[in-house]
């Protein structure tokens, strides 16, 4: 029992040294500048180890301003940080507090370590005149579908703002397909507002285009996004073109789905002929996710097959099938072997003409 | 006698089924009017709430290298020690005691900065003519640690740099995804047959801050 419980103090001591994690939660605080606003923070310092002397300080732009409850641990703890932001700010945009915590190292090892962490508040004062902070998303969507199409901006300046959006929108090859006019909306200084519209994507075609935001504050902003709009349609990118005789063979479809959403059961149905002979098989299904590409892989019995064939490719998902028209050559490997052979025969051959050549001239100089 | 026998069986089995029809039958009625009458049911809705705090935590997974004590090999100019798995010590007779360098794990659920930096220089942790100290950061698990882009371009990995005092960014990035988030610190040590003796210490401190 005693060696037991020494085995056991060992591995707690060896697990003791050979680890040590050190943290600080919550990460990732972010805040608006009031002015003489009071933010109280409490913060939890995370360690593996109850004996670890830390080092709690704050650092950064706002340290000035700020007092933790406290500045030295034994072990995890919690404290308070205690922000008392002043009446005003020179710096505008993203001003920080490090909440930092510091391992006191020991030299104990040869070569030891240790941690020091911090985490970031975050406090954001505003510009001076008219700012703003805009995004534009339009997702990819299916034609006969209402696509989303979301302006959000935020007010980073000192003004409040009155704000009126245009959205163009425009095919890949920048063809103008319709205007779209957002309500307009007063948005005071620190605020964000969702601007809100849906593309009627009836009147579109599949394909490529991109919306373009005109955001009038006082000052102007364009900012632009692209979408895809699907349709219900898997393509074939590519095929095995060349096989080689004898036995099963492998023979793999490159397919694209353009449609955006999942295709369960996607397959397909390859008919190899010549007119004379004919092959036929179906491939193993698979799933394709929205847009993606995928690679369907059939196998093909060459035993009858020899030369050039026609091949039809029905694709079959969601229950829609579309054909495709390919080629494929069916290599004899002995015709191969043989050609390959002859080749290096020549070559062997016209190597042993060139040195006989050689030597005679050798010869006849001497 | 065989026929009486079999007869009642059979009117027993035929019995039971019946039984057993009435009894599924009554149970489904009493069932369908008891949920009608009385349950646990509740018909209004719940709410579920929670918050999930975001940690900054990393772990040194190993964290400390020993090549416990030796000396440099006589007619030597110096030894050179390394965290590596093989030929980890030449010209000198130190043993690793675990080869594969110290290693950093960000077990937090925000990404951080990574920064490295030595307690000594080479003559103060060493001594002697020309000592080297040197540290090589590599990702253990791929993209572990990326530049500023979330690229892999322009990092100071897979090489052995000199260690400095002074913080070293090996990390604009150090993930913290599962299979993207820890890296190894290889260590080469060149020690002069003039170095300083006794017991050489030293820490490596590890800087993490929020991205």
């Amino acid at each position: 029992m005693k060696r037991v419980f020494f085995v056991l103090v060992l591995i707690v001591l060896f697990s003791h040294f050979s680890s040590a994690a050190l943290g600080i939660s919550p990460a990732g605080k972010r805040y608006d500048f009031v002015p003489n606003q009071v933010i109280k923070v409490d913060y939890t310092v995370i360690t593996d180890d109850p004996l670890k002397e830390i080092e709690i300080y704050l650092d950064g732009d706002l340290a000035q301003y700020a007092v933790a409850s406290k500045n030295y641990t034994v072990g995890s703890t919690i404290f308070t940080v205690t922000l008392t932001l002043p009446n005003y700010i020179d710096k505008p945009g993203q001003n920080t507090l490090a909440v930092v915590a510091r391992e006191i190292p020991s030299d104990d090892q040869f070569l030891g370590t240790a941690i020091t962490i911090g985490v970031l508040l975050k406090v954001f004062v505003p510009y001076p005149g008219r700012y703003i902070e805009a995004s534009l998303n339009i997702p990819d969507g299916n034609i006969d579908e209402l696509i989303p199409a979301e302006v959000s901006v935020t007010n980073r300046g000192v003004e409040d703002l009155n704000v009126s959006i245009e959205l163009d929108i425009f095919s890949k090859d920048g063809q103008h397909k319709e205007k779209i006019i957002f309500q307009n909306e007063f948005i005071e200084t620190t605020q964000n507002k969702l601007f809100r519209k849906l593309i009627n994507s009836s009147n579109y075609r599949p394909g490529d285009y991109y919306g373009v935001a005109n955001i009038n504050y006082g000052n102007s902003l364009s900012i632009n996004d692209s979408f895809r709009l699907g349709s219900l349609f898997v393509n074939l990118t590519d095929y095995t073109r060349e096989v080689k005789k004898g036995g099963i063979q492998r023979y793999t479809l490159d397919i694209q789905s353009r449609w955006n959403g999942a295709l369960r059961e996607v397959f397909a149905d390859v008919n190899v002929s010549n007119g004379k002979e004919e092959e036929i098989f179906r491939t193993p299904s698979i799933e394709l996710i929205a847009w993606s590409d995928g690679e369907l892989v059939g196998f093909l019995d060459t035993t009858d097959l020899s030369g050039k064939y026609d091949v039809n490719v029905t694709l079959n998902y969601n229950g829609v099938k579309t054909n495709f028209s390919a080629d494929l050559k069916i290599k004899d490997a002995k015709i191969v072997l043989i050609i390959v052979s002859v080749l290096i025969v020549i070559l062997i051959l016209g190597l042993i003409v060139f040195i006989a050549s050689k030597k005679r001239r050798s010869k006849s100089k001497r | 006698m065989a026929y009486k026998g079999d007869s009642f069986l059979m009117v027993l089995a035929i019995t039971a089924v019946v039984v057993s029809l009435l009894a599924a039958g009554l149970t489904y009625l009493s069932v369908a009017q008891f949920s009608t009458i009385l349950s646990g049911f509740a018909t209004s809705t719940g709410q579920l709430n929670l918050t999930v705090e975001s940690a900054a935590v990393i772990n040194f997974t190993t964290n400390f290298v020993n090549w416990g004590s030796g000396r440099v090999t006589e007619g030597q100019t110096s030894a050179q020690l390394t965290t590596l798995e093989t030929n980890n010590v030449s010209n000198g007779n130190w043993t690793l005691q675990t080869a594969g360098g110290l290693r950093i794990e960000n077990i937090g659920n925000v990404n951080v900065t990574l920064n490295l930096s030595a307690g000594k220089t080479p003559a103060q942790f060493i001594g002697g003519t020309n000592p080297g100290y040197q540290w090589n950061v590599t990702n253990l698990e791929a993209g572990s640690c990326l530049n500023a882009s979330a690229g892999s371009g322009a990092l100071n990995l897979s090489v052995f740099l000199d260690t400095t005092t002074t913080q070293f960014a090996f990390c604009r990035i150090f993930q913290f995804v599962n299979s993207n988030d820890s890296i190894r610190i290889d260590i080469n040590l060149t020690i002069p047959y003039n170095s300083l003796t006794g017991a050489l210490t030293d820490t490596i401190t590890a800087t993490a801050f929020e991205v």
